[in-house]
């Protein structure tokens, strides 16, 4: 299994940067997931490592070989479109012996290869269907086979889960996880589903804006977002993001807008001061506030919203001018308007600078 | 019965009757002209004509059958089967980069394209003839093949290059990464998922091919490359036309039009390329 590098790559199409200066090195076996709204040149970066697009400038690398200039059909990636792009005019065995024929393999080779994969994927009773016959999550399978069928250095997904319903979806993750496992081979793994990036990947790459933004594992990227864009994508919803001045009365520092205040220490005081002068974004997860009761001390907020989800409910808070969404325990059950205290882990907070929303500090002291 | 499917019925009544008498209109004349082929010379002129034969024979049919007729119809086969195949090839590949890539000057160059299809063909016929001329061409089924394609080339490019379009690119993409040529993709995927629009072609090229007049008389002058519409001319002479034996001739060049209907029908089914997509 082979080892991609992208390095300083760019793609420019009519005077826009679909691409810039983008670098990345997916290890061998690594299963990385290029995240990012869409737009992002997520699936622009698939088709420049599959050879469907060549790069304005940079080079990229499949095991330590400049490819450039190499035509899609010498690079022995496989790749799995966003439509699934089943041949409609061939059966499924014929779909998944496509790629083999290619590489003019005998007719016994080709048909042990399909069976085994047909095996793996739990589909021998359809090979005679032809594409309009199987269902979303069949064809699914069959896109998934024909490039499991070649045994390419990589596998390259655009998108392969969108197009199914949300149990599918949920299955076929956990599916493409234990092929992972029991095929160990590189994949890199185009969504715009952060869940799915979380839930798949060993690194995680955000992409924004045709710019990498942050790179690192599920929990690096969740817990220490690089900037306000990574914090806000990564995570069902998003980030409470507040923005804050560094206020300092006597010795004591405080984080405030408003009502909205919290007290740092000297040291983090001064941290901010050198990166970022004096504005600053506070962000919260959602599940980082807790709603305690009345009597018991933390700051006030007014509930103006409560949406129960089943296994949750969330609460949409008002603290002065600023909106702030809480998780609290399914069986809450507050009046709206109700007035009531809730408490920040300030340990799992990030302050981003208000300059250039880059991440400051990890953790509230 | 409710007043308004009385309505109903009546305009779908009315509707259909207009219809066939439309289409009955339209098929009189060929109505008339096998009638006619059916009839032995003697009948043909009798006044008022008669709508059945009596006797009905098949002497016009012998005696085209006898004649050269069978080689032109050969000839004309020949030149049309030939016209598809060398006008399909180039268009294909054209129709092929208008869909697929964007370049500078592209809709000017398919305007340009159909514009000269716009060219009456008699302003081109002597030009063509003395090229056909200089090249030793002249009196050969090449010429003709040549001249047929080059002239229903441009319609057959704007009309493949629709079917090319709906057939999605990422199959393309998907066997270019699978290991084929953009050529290969191209032969094995996107051609085989145009066969309606192929079909469709075959026979706007082979009509034309079958039903040209001009060209053909122009460019071939023996006796044994004269195509079947230039022999049904010579049933018309100064001392007279021979009804019987034209009628007959006309029946029989028809078909050879027929038969490719007939073949190139399975090719149209619609929704060939149902099931390539998430759907």
């Amino acid at each position: 299994m082979a080892k991609i590098e992208l390095q300083e790559v760019g793609l420019r199409y009519e005077n826009n940067d679909v691409l810039s200066n983008f670098s990345i090195e997916v290890e061998e076996n690594e299963f990385l997931t290029l995240l990012g709204p869409s737009g992002c040149g997520k699936s622009t970066t698939l088709n420049l490592i599959s050879g469907l697009l060549e790069p304005s400038y940079g080079e990229i690398l499949i095991d330590g070989q400049v490819v450039n200039g190499v035509a899609p059909r010498h690079r022995q990636v496989a790749m799995v479109f966003q439509d699934y792009a089943l041949y409609p005019h061939m059966n499924v065995f014929e779909n998944l012996s496509f790629p083999l024929k290619a590489q003019k393999l005998g007719d016994q080779i080709i048909r042990s290869r399909v069976e085994d994969v047909c095996q793996t994927l739990g589909m021998a009773e359809l090979t005679d269907r032809f594409p309009s016959d199987l269902s979303g999550g069949q064809r699914q399978r069959v896109a998934l086979g024909r490039a499991l069928v070649r045994d390419p250095r990589a596998f390259l997904m655009d998108e392969p889960l969108s197009n199914l319903d949300a149990r599918l979806r949920v299955a076929m993750r956990a599916e493409l996880k234990r092929l992972h496992n029991q095929v160990r081979t590189t994949i890199v793994y185009v969504t715009h589903d952060q869940a799915e990036a979380m839930t798949l990947s060993d690194r995680v790459a955000v992409l924004w804006d045709g710019k990498l933004q942050q790179i690192g594992t599920p929990r690096e990227v969740y817990e220490r977002p690089a900037n306000q864009f990574v914090a806000g994508f990564v995570g069902g919803l998003g980030i409470n993001l507040v923005p804050c001045t560094v206020e300092s009365t006597g010795g004591d520092h405080f984080l405030s807008q408003g009502s909205f205040r919290i007290p740092i220490s000297d040291r983090l005081a001064k941290k901010i001061e050198t990166q970022s002068g004096r504005e600053v974004a506070v962000g919260i997860r959602p599940e980082h506030i807790v709603v305690v009761e009345q009597e018991e001390t933390g700051t006030q907020g007014v509930i103006e919203v409560l949406e129960y989800l089943g296994p949750e409910t969330l609460v949409h808070l008002r603290v002065g001018t600023v909106p702030l969404i809480a998780k609290a325990p399914a069986h809450a059950n507050w009046d709206i308007d109700t007035k009531v205290n809730f408490r920040i882990d300030k340990s799992r907070a990030c302050i981003f600078s208000g300059k250039d929303e880059r991440l400051i500090a990890v953790g509230i002291e | 019965m409710k007043p308004y499917i009385l309505r109903q019925k009546l305009r779908h009544g009315i509707l259909f009757l207009t219809l066939s008498g439309i289409t009955v209109l339209m098929l009189l004349p060929f109505i008339w002209v096998i009638i006619t082929s059916l009839k032995p010379e003697s009948q043909v002129y009798v006044f008022p004509p008669e709508w059945v034969p009596s006797p009905v024979t098949l002497e016009n049919y012998q005696a085209v059958w006898a004649s050269n007729m069978p080689l032109y119809l050969f000839n004309s086969t020949i030149v049309a089967v030939g016209s598809i195949i060398l006008t399909l090839i180039v268009s294909i590949h054209a129709a092929y980069a208008v869909s697929r890539f964007k370049f500078r000057g592209m809709n000017v160059f398919m305007f340009l394209l159909i514009a000269s299809h716009m060219i009456p063909g008699v302003a081109n016929l002597v030009p063509t003839y003395l090229l056909a001329s200089k090249m030793n061409l002249l009196d050969t089924y090449i010429v003709l093949i040549l001249v047929y394609s080059m002239w229903q080339t441009p319609l057959v490019v704007w009309l493949i290059q629709g079917f090319l379009q709906n057939v999605p690119q990422s199959l393309d993409k998907a066997a270019m990464v699978d290991g084929y040529s953009r050529l290969g993709a191209m032969y094995r995927v996107v051609v085989p998922l145009s066969k309606p629009g192929l079909a469709a072609a075959a026979i706007v090229v082979f009509v034309y091919a079958w039903n040209e007049f001009v060209i053909a008389l122009t460019l071939t002058s023996s006796d044994e490359m004269r195509l079947a519409q230039v022999g049904l001319k010579y049933y018309i002479s100064q001392f007279g036309i021979q009804w019987g034996e034209l009628t007959a001739a006309v029946v029989l060049s028809t078909i050879p039009v027929l038969l490719l209907f007939i073949l190139l029908q399975k090719w149209f089914i619609y929704g060939l390329t149902s099931g390539a997509m998430k759907g």
